[in-house]
């Protein structure tokens, strides 16, 4: 990260940003602390709180082990694909589970999922791999044409060669 | 013991992903923002700024894009905080007076973000596992996190021009590597998978898209004769009042001649037609065809003075969304009726059996459903 906010640029911007947004902060704070009780404003604290913690101690830390796994085990060309898809499947997974789960909708309205659920995310995560198996199929078989033919493979490909130029 | 910082070495940390990501983000954002407070805006019309009745469809493409980006800005923001993440262990912590301010500014901005995106995914679920009301929360950290998001782009600001303006020179220069995704195919994922949810979810408001729908709480053509319901006739509570023989619509308030009229009396007055979609807050629209009595001929009956305001009354007596408000604009619009058939059937009754309303560019919640009584003020 560069140190910009030393140099005057930086700072201005900062200043700028912090004059149009503080007192933007400050409507949303003050309104909702006048909005609700005490009680349930410092609910909505906690709860933003708890996210966040939530996100950096834990969501994180087990993405980070996840793909190191990944670099540990996996060979070079798939691993694109094989994160591709684990990002995938998390995502899938994040939005279906109040679905899956059976959470919310206390009053039993049928028209909240109204389909199977699992059946749904299935279907979903199917599509997720199919698309990361085709991109993993495609990484392999440009490697095995590429060691098919010596000087390609001597040379790079067009991307590497790009780079090395 | 001095635990040492991690290192992150990947190009997925530097500051032109985070560029990218913030870019695609910060644009996100703002179109959930200014969707959301025309949401607000609509479900409370303010005396400066009343929400117009025309175009029909409006509300549907302003919540139903609200609700979209909102889904698009999940994989967004975690593939930006997970290209951040490493900052978390810089040090020195703080550098310099503006760089504590920075550093202090991202704390409402990183927890108001994953507050408005859990809440809103929670909501179209109808999951609300807290105390506090969603709307009040939503609306109010979406300010905060605006506020935060301005003071972080100002901060930002020379960086994320100065990475984006790297282009050429940055891809020539980035070495082969063993990581599991260069930056390129980072992006490229990531916007995948922000498409690739929206593909999956979208069907809820665009029709042709339903039966893509896998990972969306409704499908448009599901429910009831054929749509969903945001609240059952059970739920409301209103069965036995709804379906009594003894049922009357009255109009009353500042009118010259107070109605009371049952629904025989009401199934006899001029019936108009109108082809309108309910578009629901959770994001979730069906159009439909409704036919019933127009608000402005009843109001004409009734002797109502014109510019009047309408409040729409329920039969619910409990729970929120009971009463709704007609602007004088919308109570004048030809197309504003008290439905009393939907496709050519009776209503249902998680429809609104025996009367409910239907007006162009609202809200489905303010399109109150057991009607009882229209309060002229």
């Amino acid at each position: 990260m560069s140190d910009d906010l030393r140099e005057g640029s930086g700072a201005r911007g900062l200043w700028i940003g912090l004059a149009i947004g503080s007192p933007v902060i400050a409507y949303g704070v003050v309104g909702l602390a006048t909005a609700a009780p005490v009680g349930r404003t410092l609910a909505v604290g906690r709860w933003a709180a708890g996210l966040l913690v939530l996100h950096d101690a834990l969501v994180v830390p087990a993405v980070l082990a996840l793909v190191y796994a990944v670099r540990r085990w996996a060979p070079l060309r798939v691993r694109p694909p094989l994160v591709a898809g684990l990002l995938g499947t998390a995502l899938v997974l994040a939005l279906a589970a109040p679905g899956v789960l059976g959470l919310g909708n206390p009053s039993g309205n049928p028209t909240v999922h109204p389909f199977d659920t699992t059946v749904a995310t299935a279907a979903a995560l199917a599509l997720v791999w199919a698309t990361a198996a085709a991109w993993g199929a495609c990484a392999v078989w440009g490697g095995l044409s590429a060691r098919r033919r010596p000087g390609e493979a001597a040379r790079g490909t067009a991307r590497e060669r790009r780079r090395s130029r | 013991m001095k635990v040492p910082a991690p290192a992150f070495r990947s190009r997925l940390h530097d500051e032109r992903t985070a560029a990218f990501l913030g870019a695609a983000l910060g644009i996100a954002f703002v179109t959930c923002f200014v969707t959301g407070l025309l949401s607000h805006v609509a479900q409370d019309p303010h005396p400066w700024f009343p929400w117009p009745s025309r175009p029909a469809g409006l509300y549907r493409i302003t919540q139903g894009l609200h609700i979209a980006t909102g889904i698009a800005a999940i994989p967004l923001l975690l593939a930006k905080l997970w290209t951040v993440y490493p900052q978390l262990f810089q040090r020195p912590a703080v550098r310099s007076f503006p760089h504590a301010v920075e550093r202090l500014a991202i704390v409402p901005l990183v927890a108001g973000s994953l507050f408005m995106l859990f809440t809103g995914l929670a909501n179209i679920n109808l999951w609300y596992p807290w105390s506090f009301n969603f709307r009040v929360g939503h609306y109010w950290v979406a300010w905060i996190t605006i506020g935060a998001l301005v003071v972080h782009l100002g901060a930002k600001w020379s960086t994320t021009r100065g990475a984006l303006a790297r282009a050429h020179t940055d891809a020539v220069l980035e070495p082969a590597t063993d990581a599991a995704l260069s930056r390129r195919g980072f992006l490229t994922a990531i916007a995948g998978a922000a498409a690739g949810l929206t593909l999956l979810t979208i069907g809820q408001t665009a029709w042709p898209l339903r039966k893509l729908a896998l990972l969306a709480p409704r499908r448009p053509d599901t429910g009831p004769q054929g749509f969903p319901v945001n609240r059952t006739a059970e739920a409301a509570g209103v069965d036995a009042a709804a379906t009594d023989p003894a049922f009357r619509l009255t109009v009353e308030g500042a009118v010259r001649m107070p109605l009371s009229l049952s629904l025989a009396e009401l199934h006899a007055l001029p019936w108009h037609e109108a082809t309108l979609p309910i578009a629901c807050v959770e994001g979730w629209s069906a159009s439909r065809t409704w036919r019933g009595v127009q608000v402005r001929h009843l109001l004409a009956l009734a002797g109502a003075r014109p510019g009047r305001t309408v409040r729409v009354e329920s039969l619910q007596q409990r729970l929120s969304y009971a009463t709704s408000l007609l602007t004088s604009e919308q109570a004048d619009d030809p197309d504003t009726l008290l439905a009393l058939r939907v496709e050519g059937e009776a209503l249902h009754l998680d429809h609104g059996f025996p009367v409910r309303l239907v007006a162009p560019n609202r809200p489905g919640v303010e399109q109150t459903k057991w009607v009882t009584r229209l309060v002229v003020t």
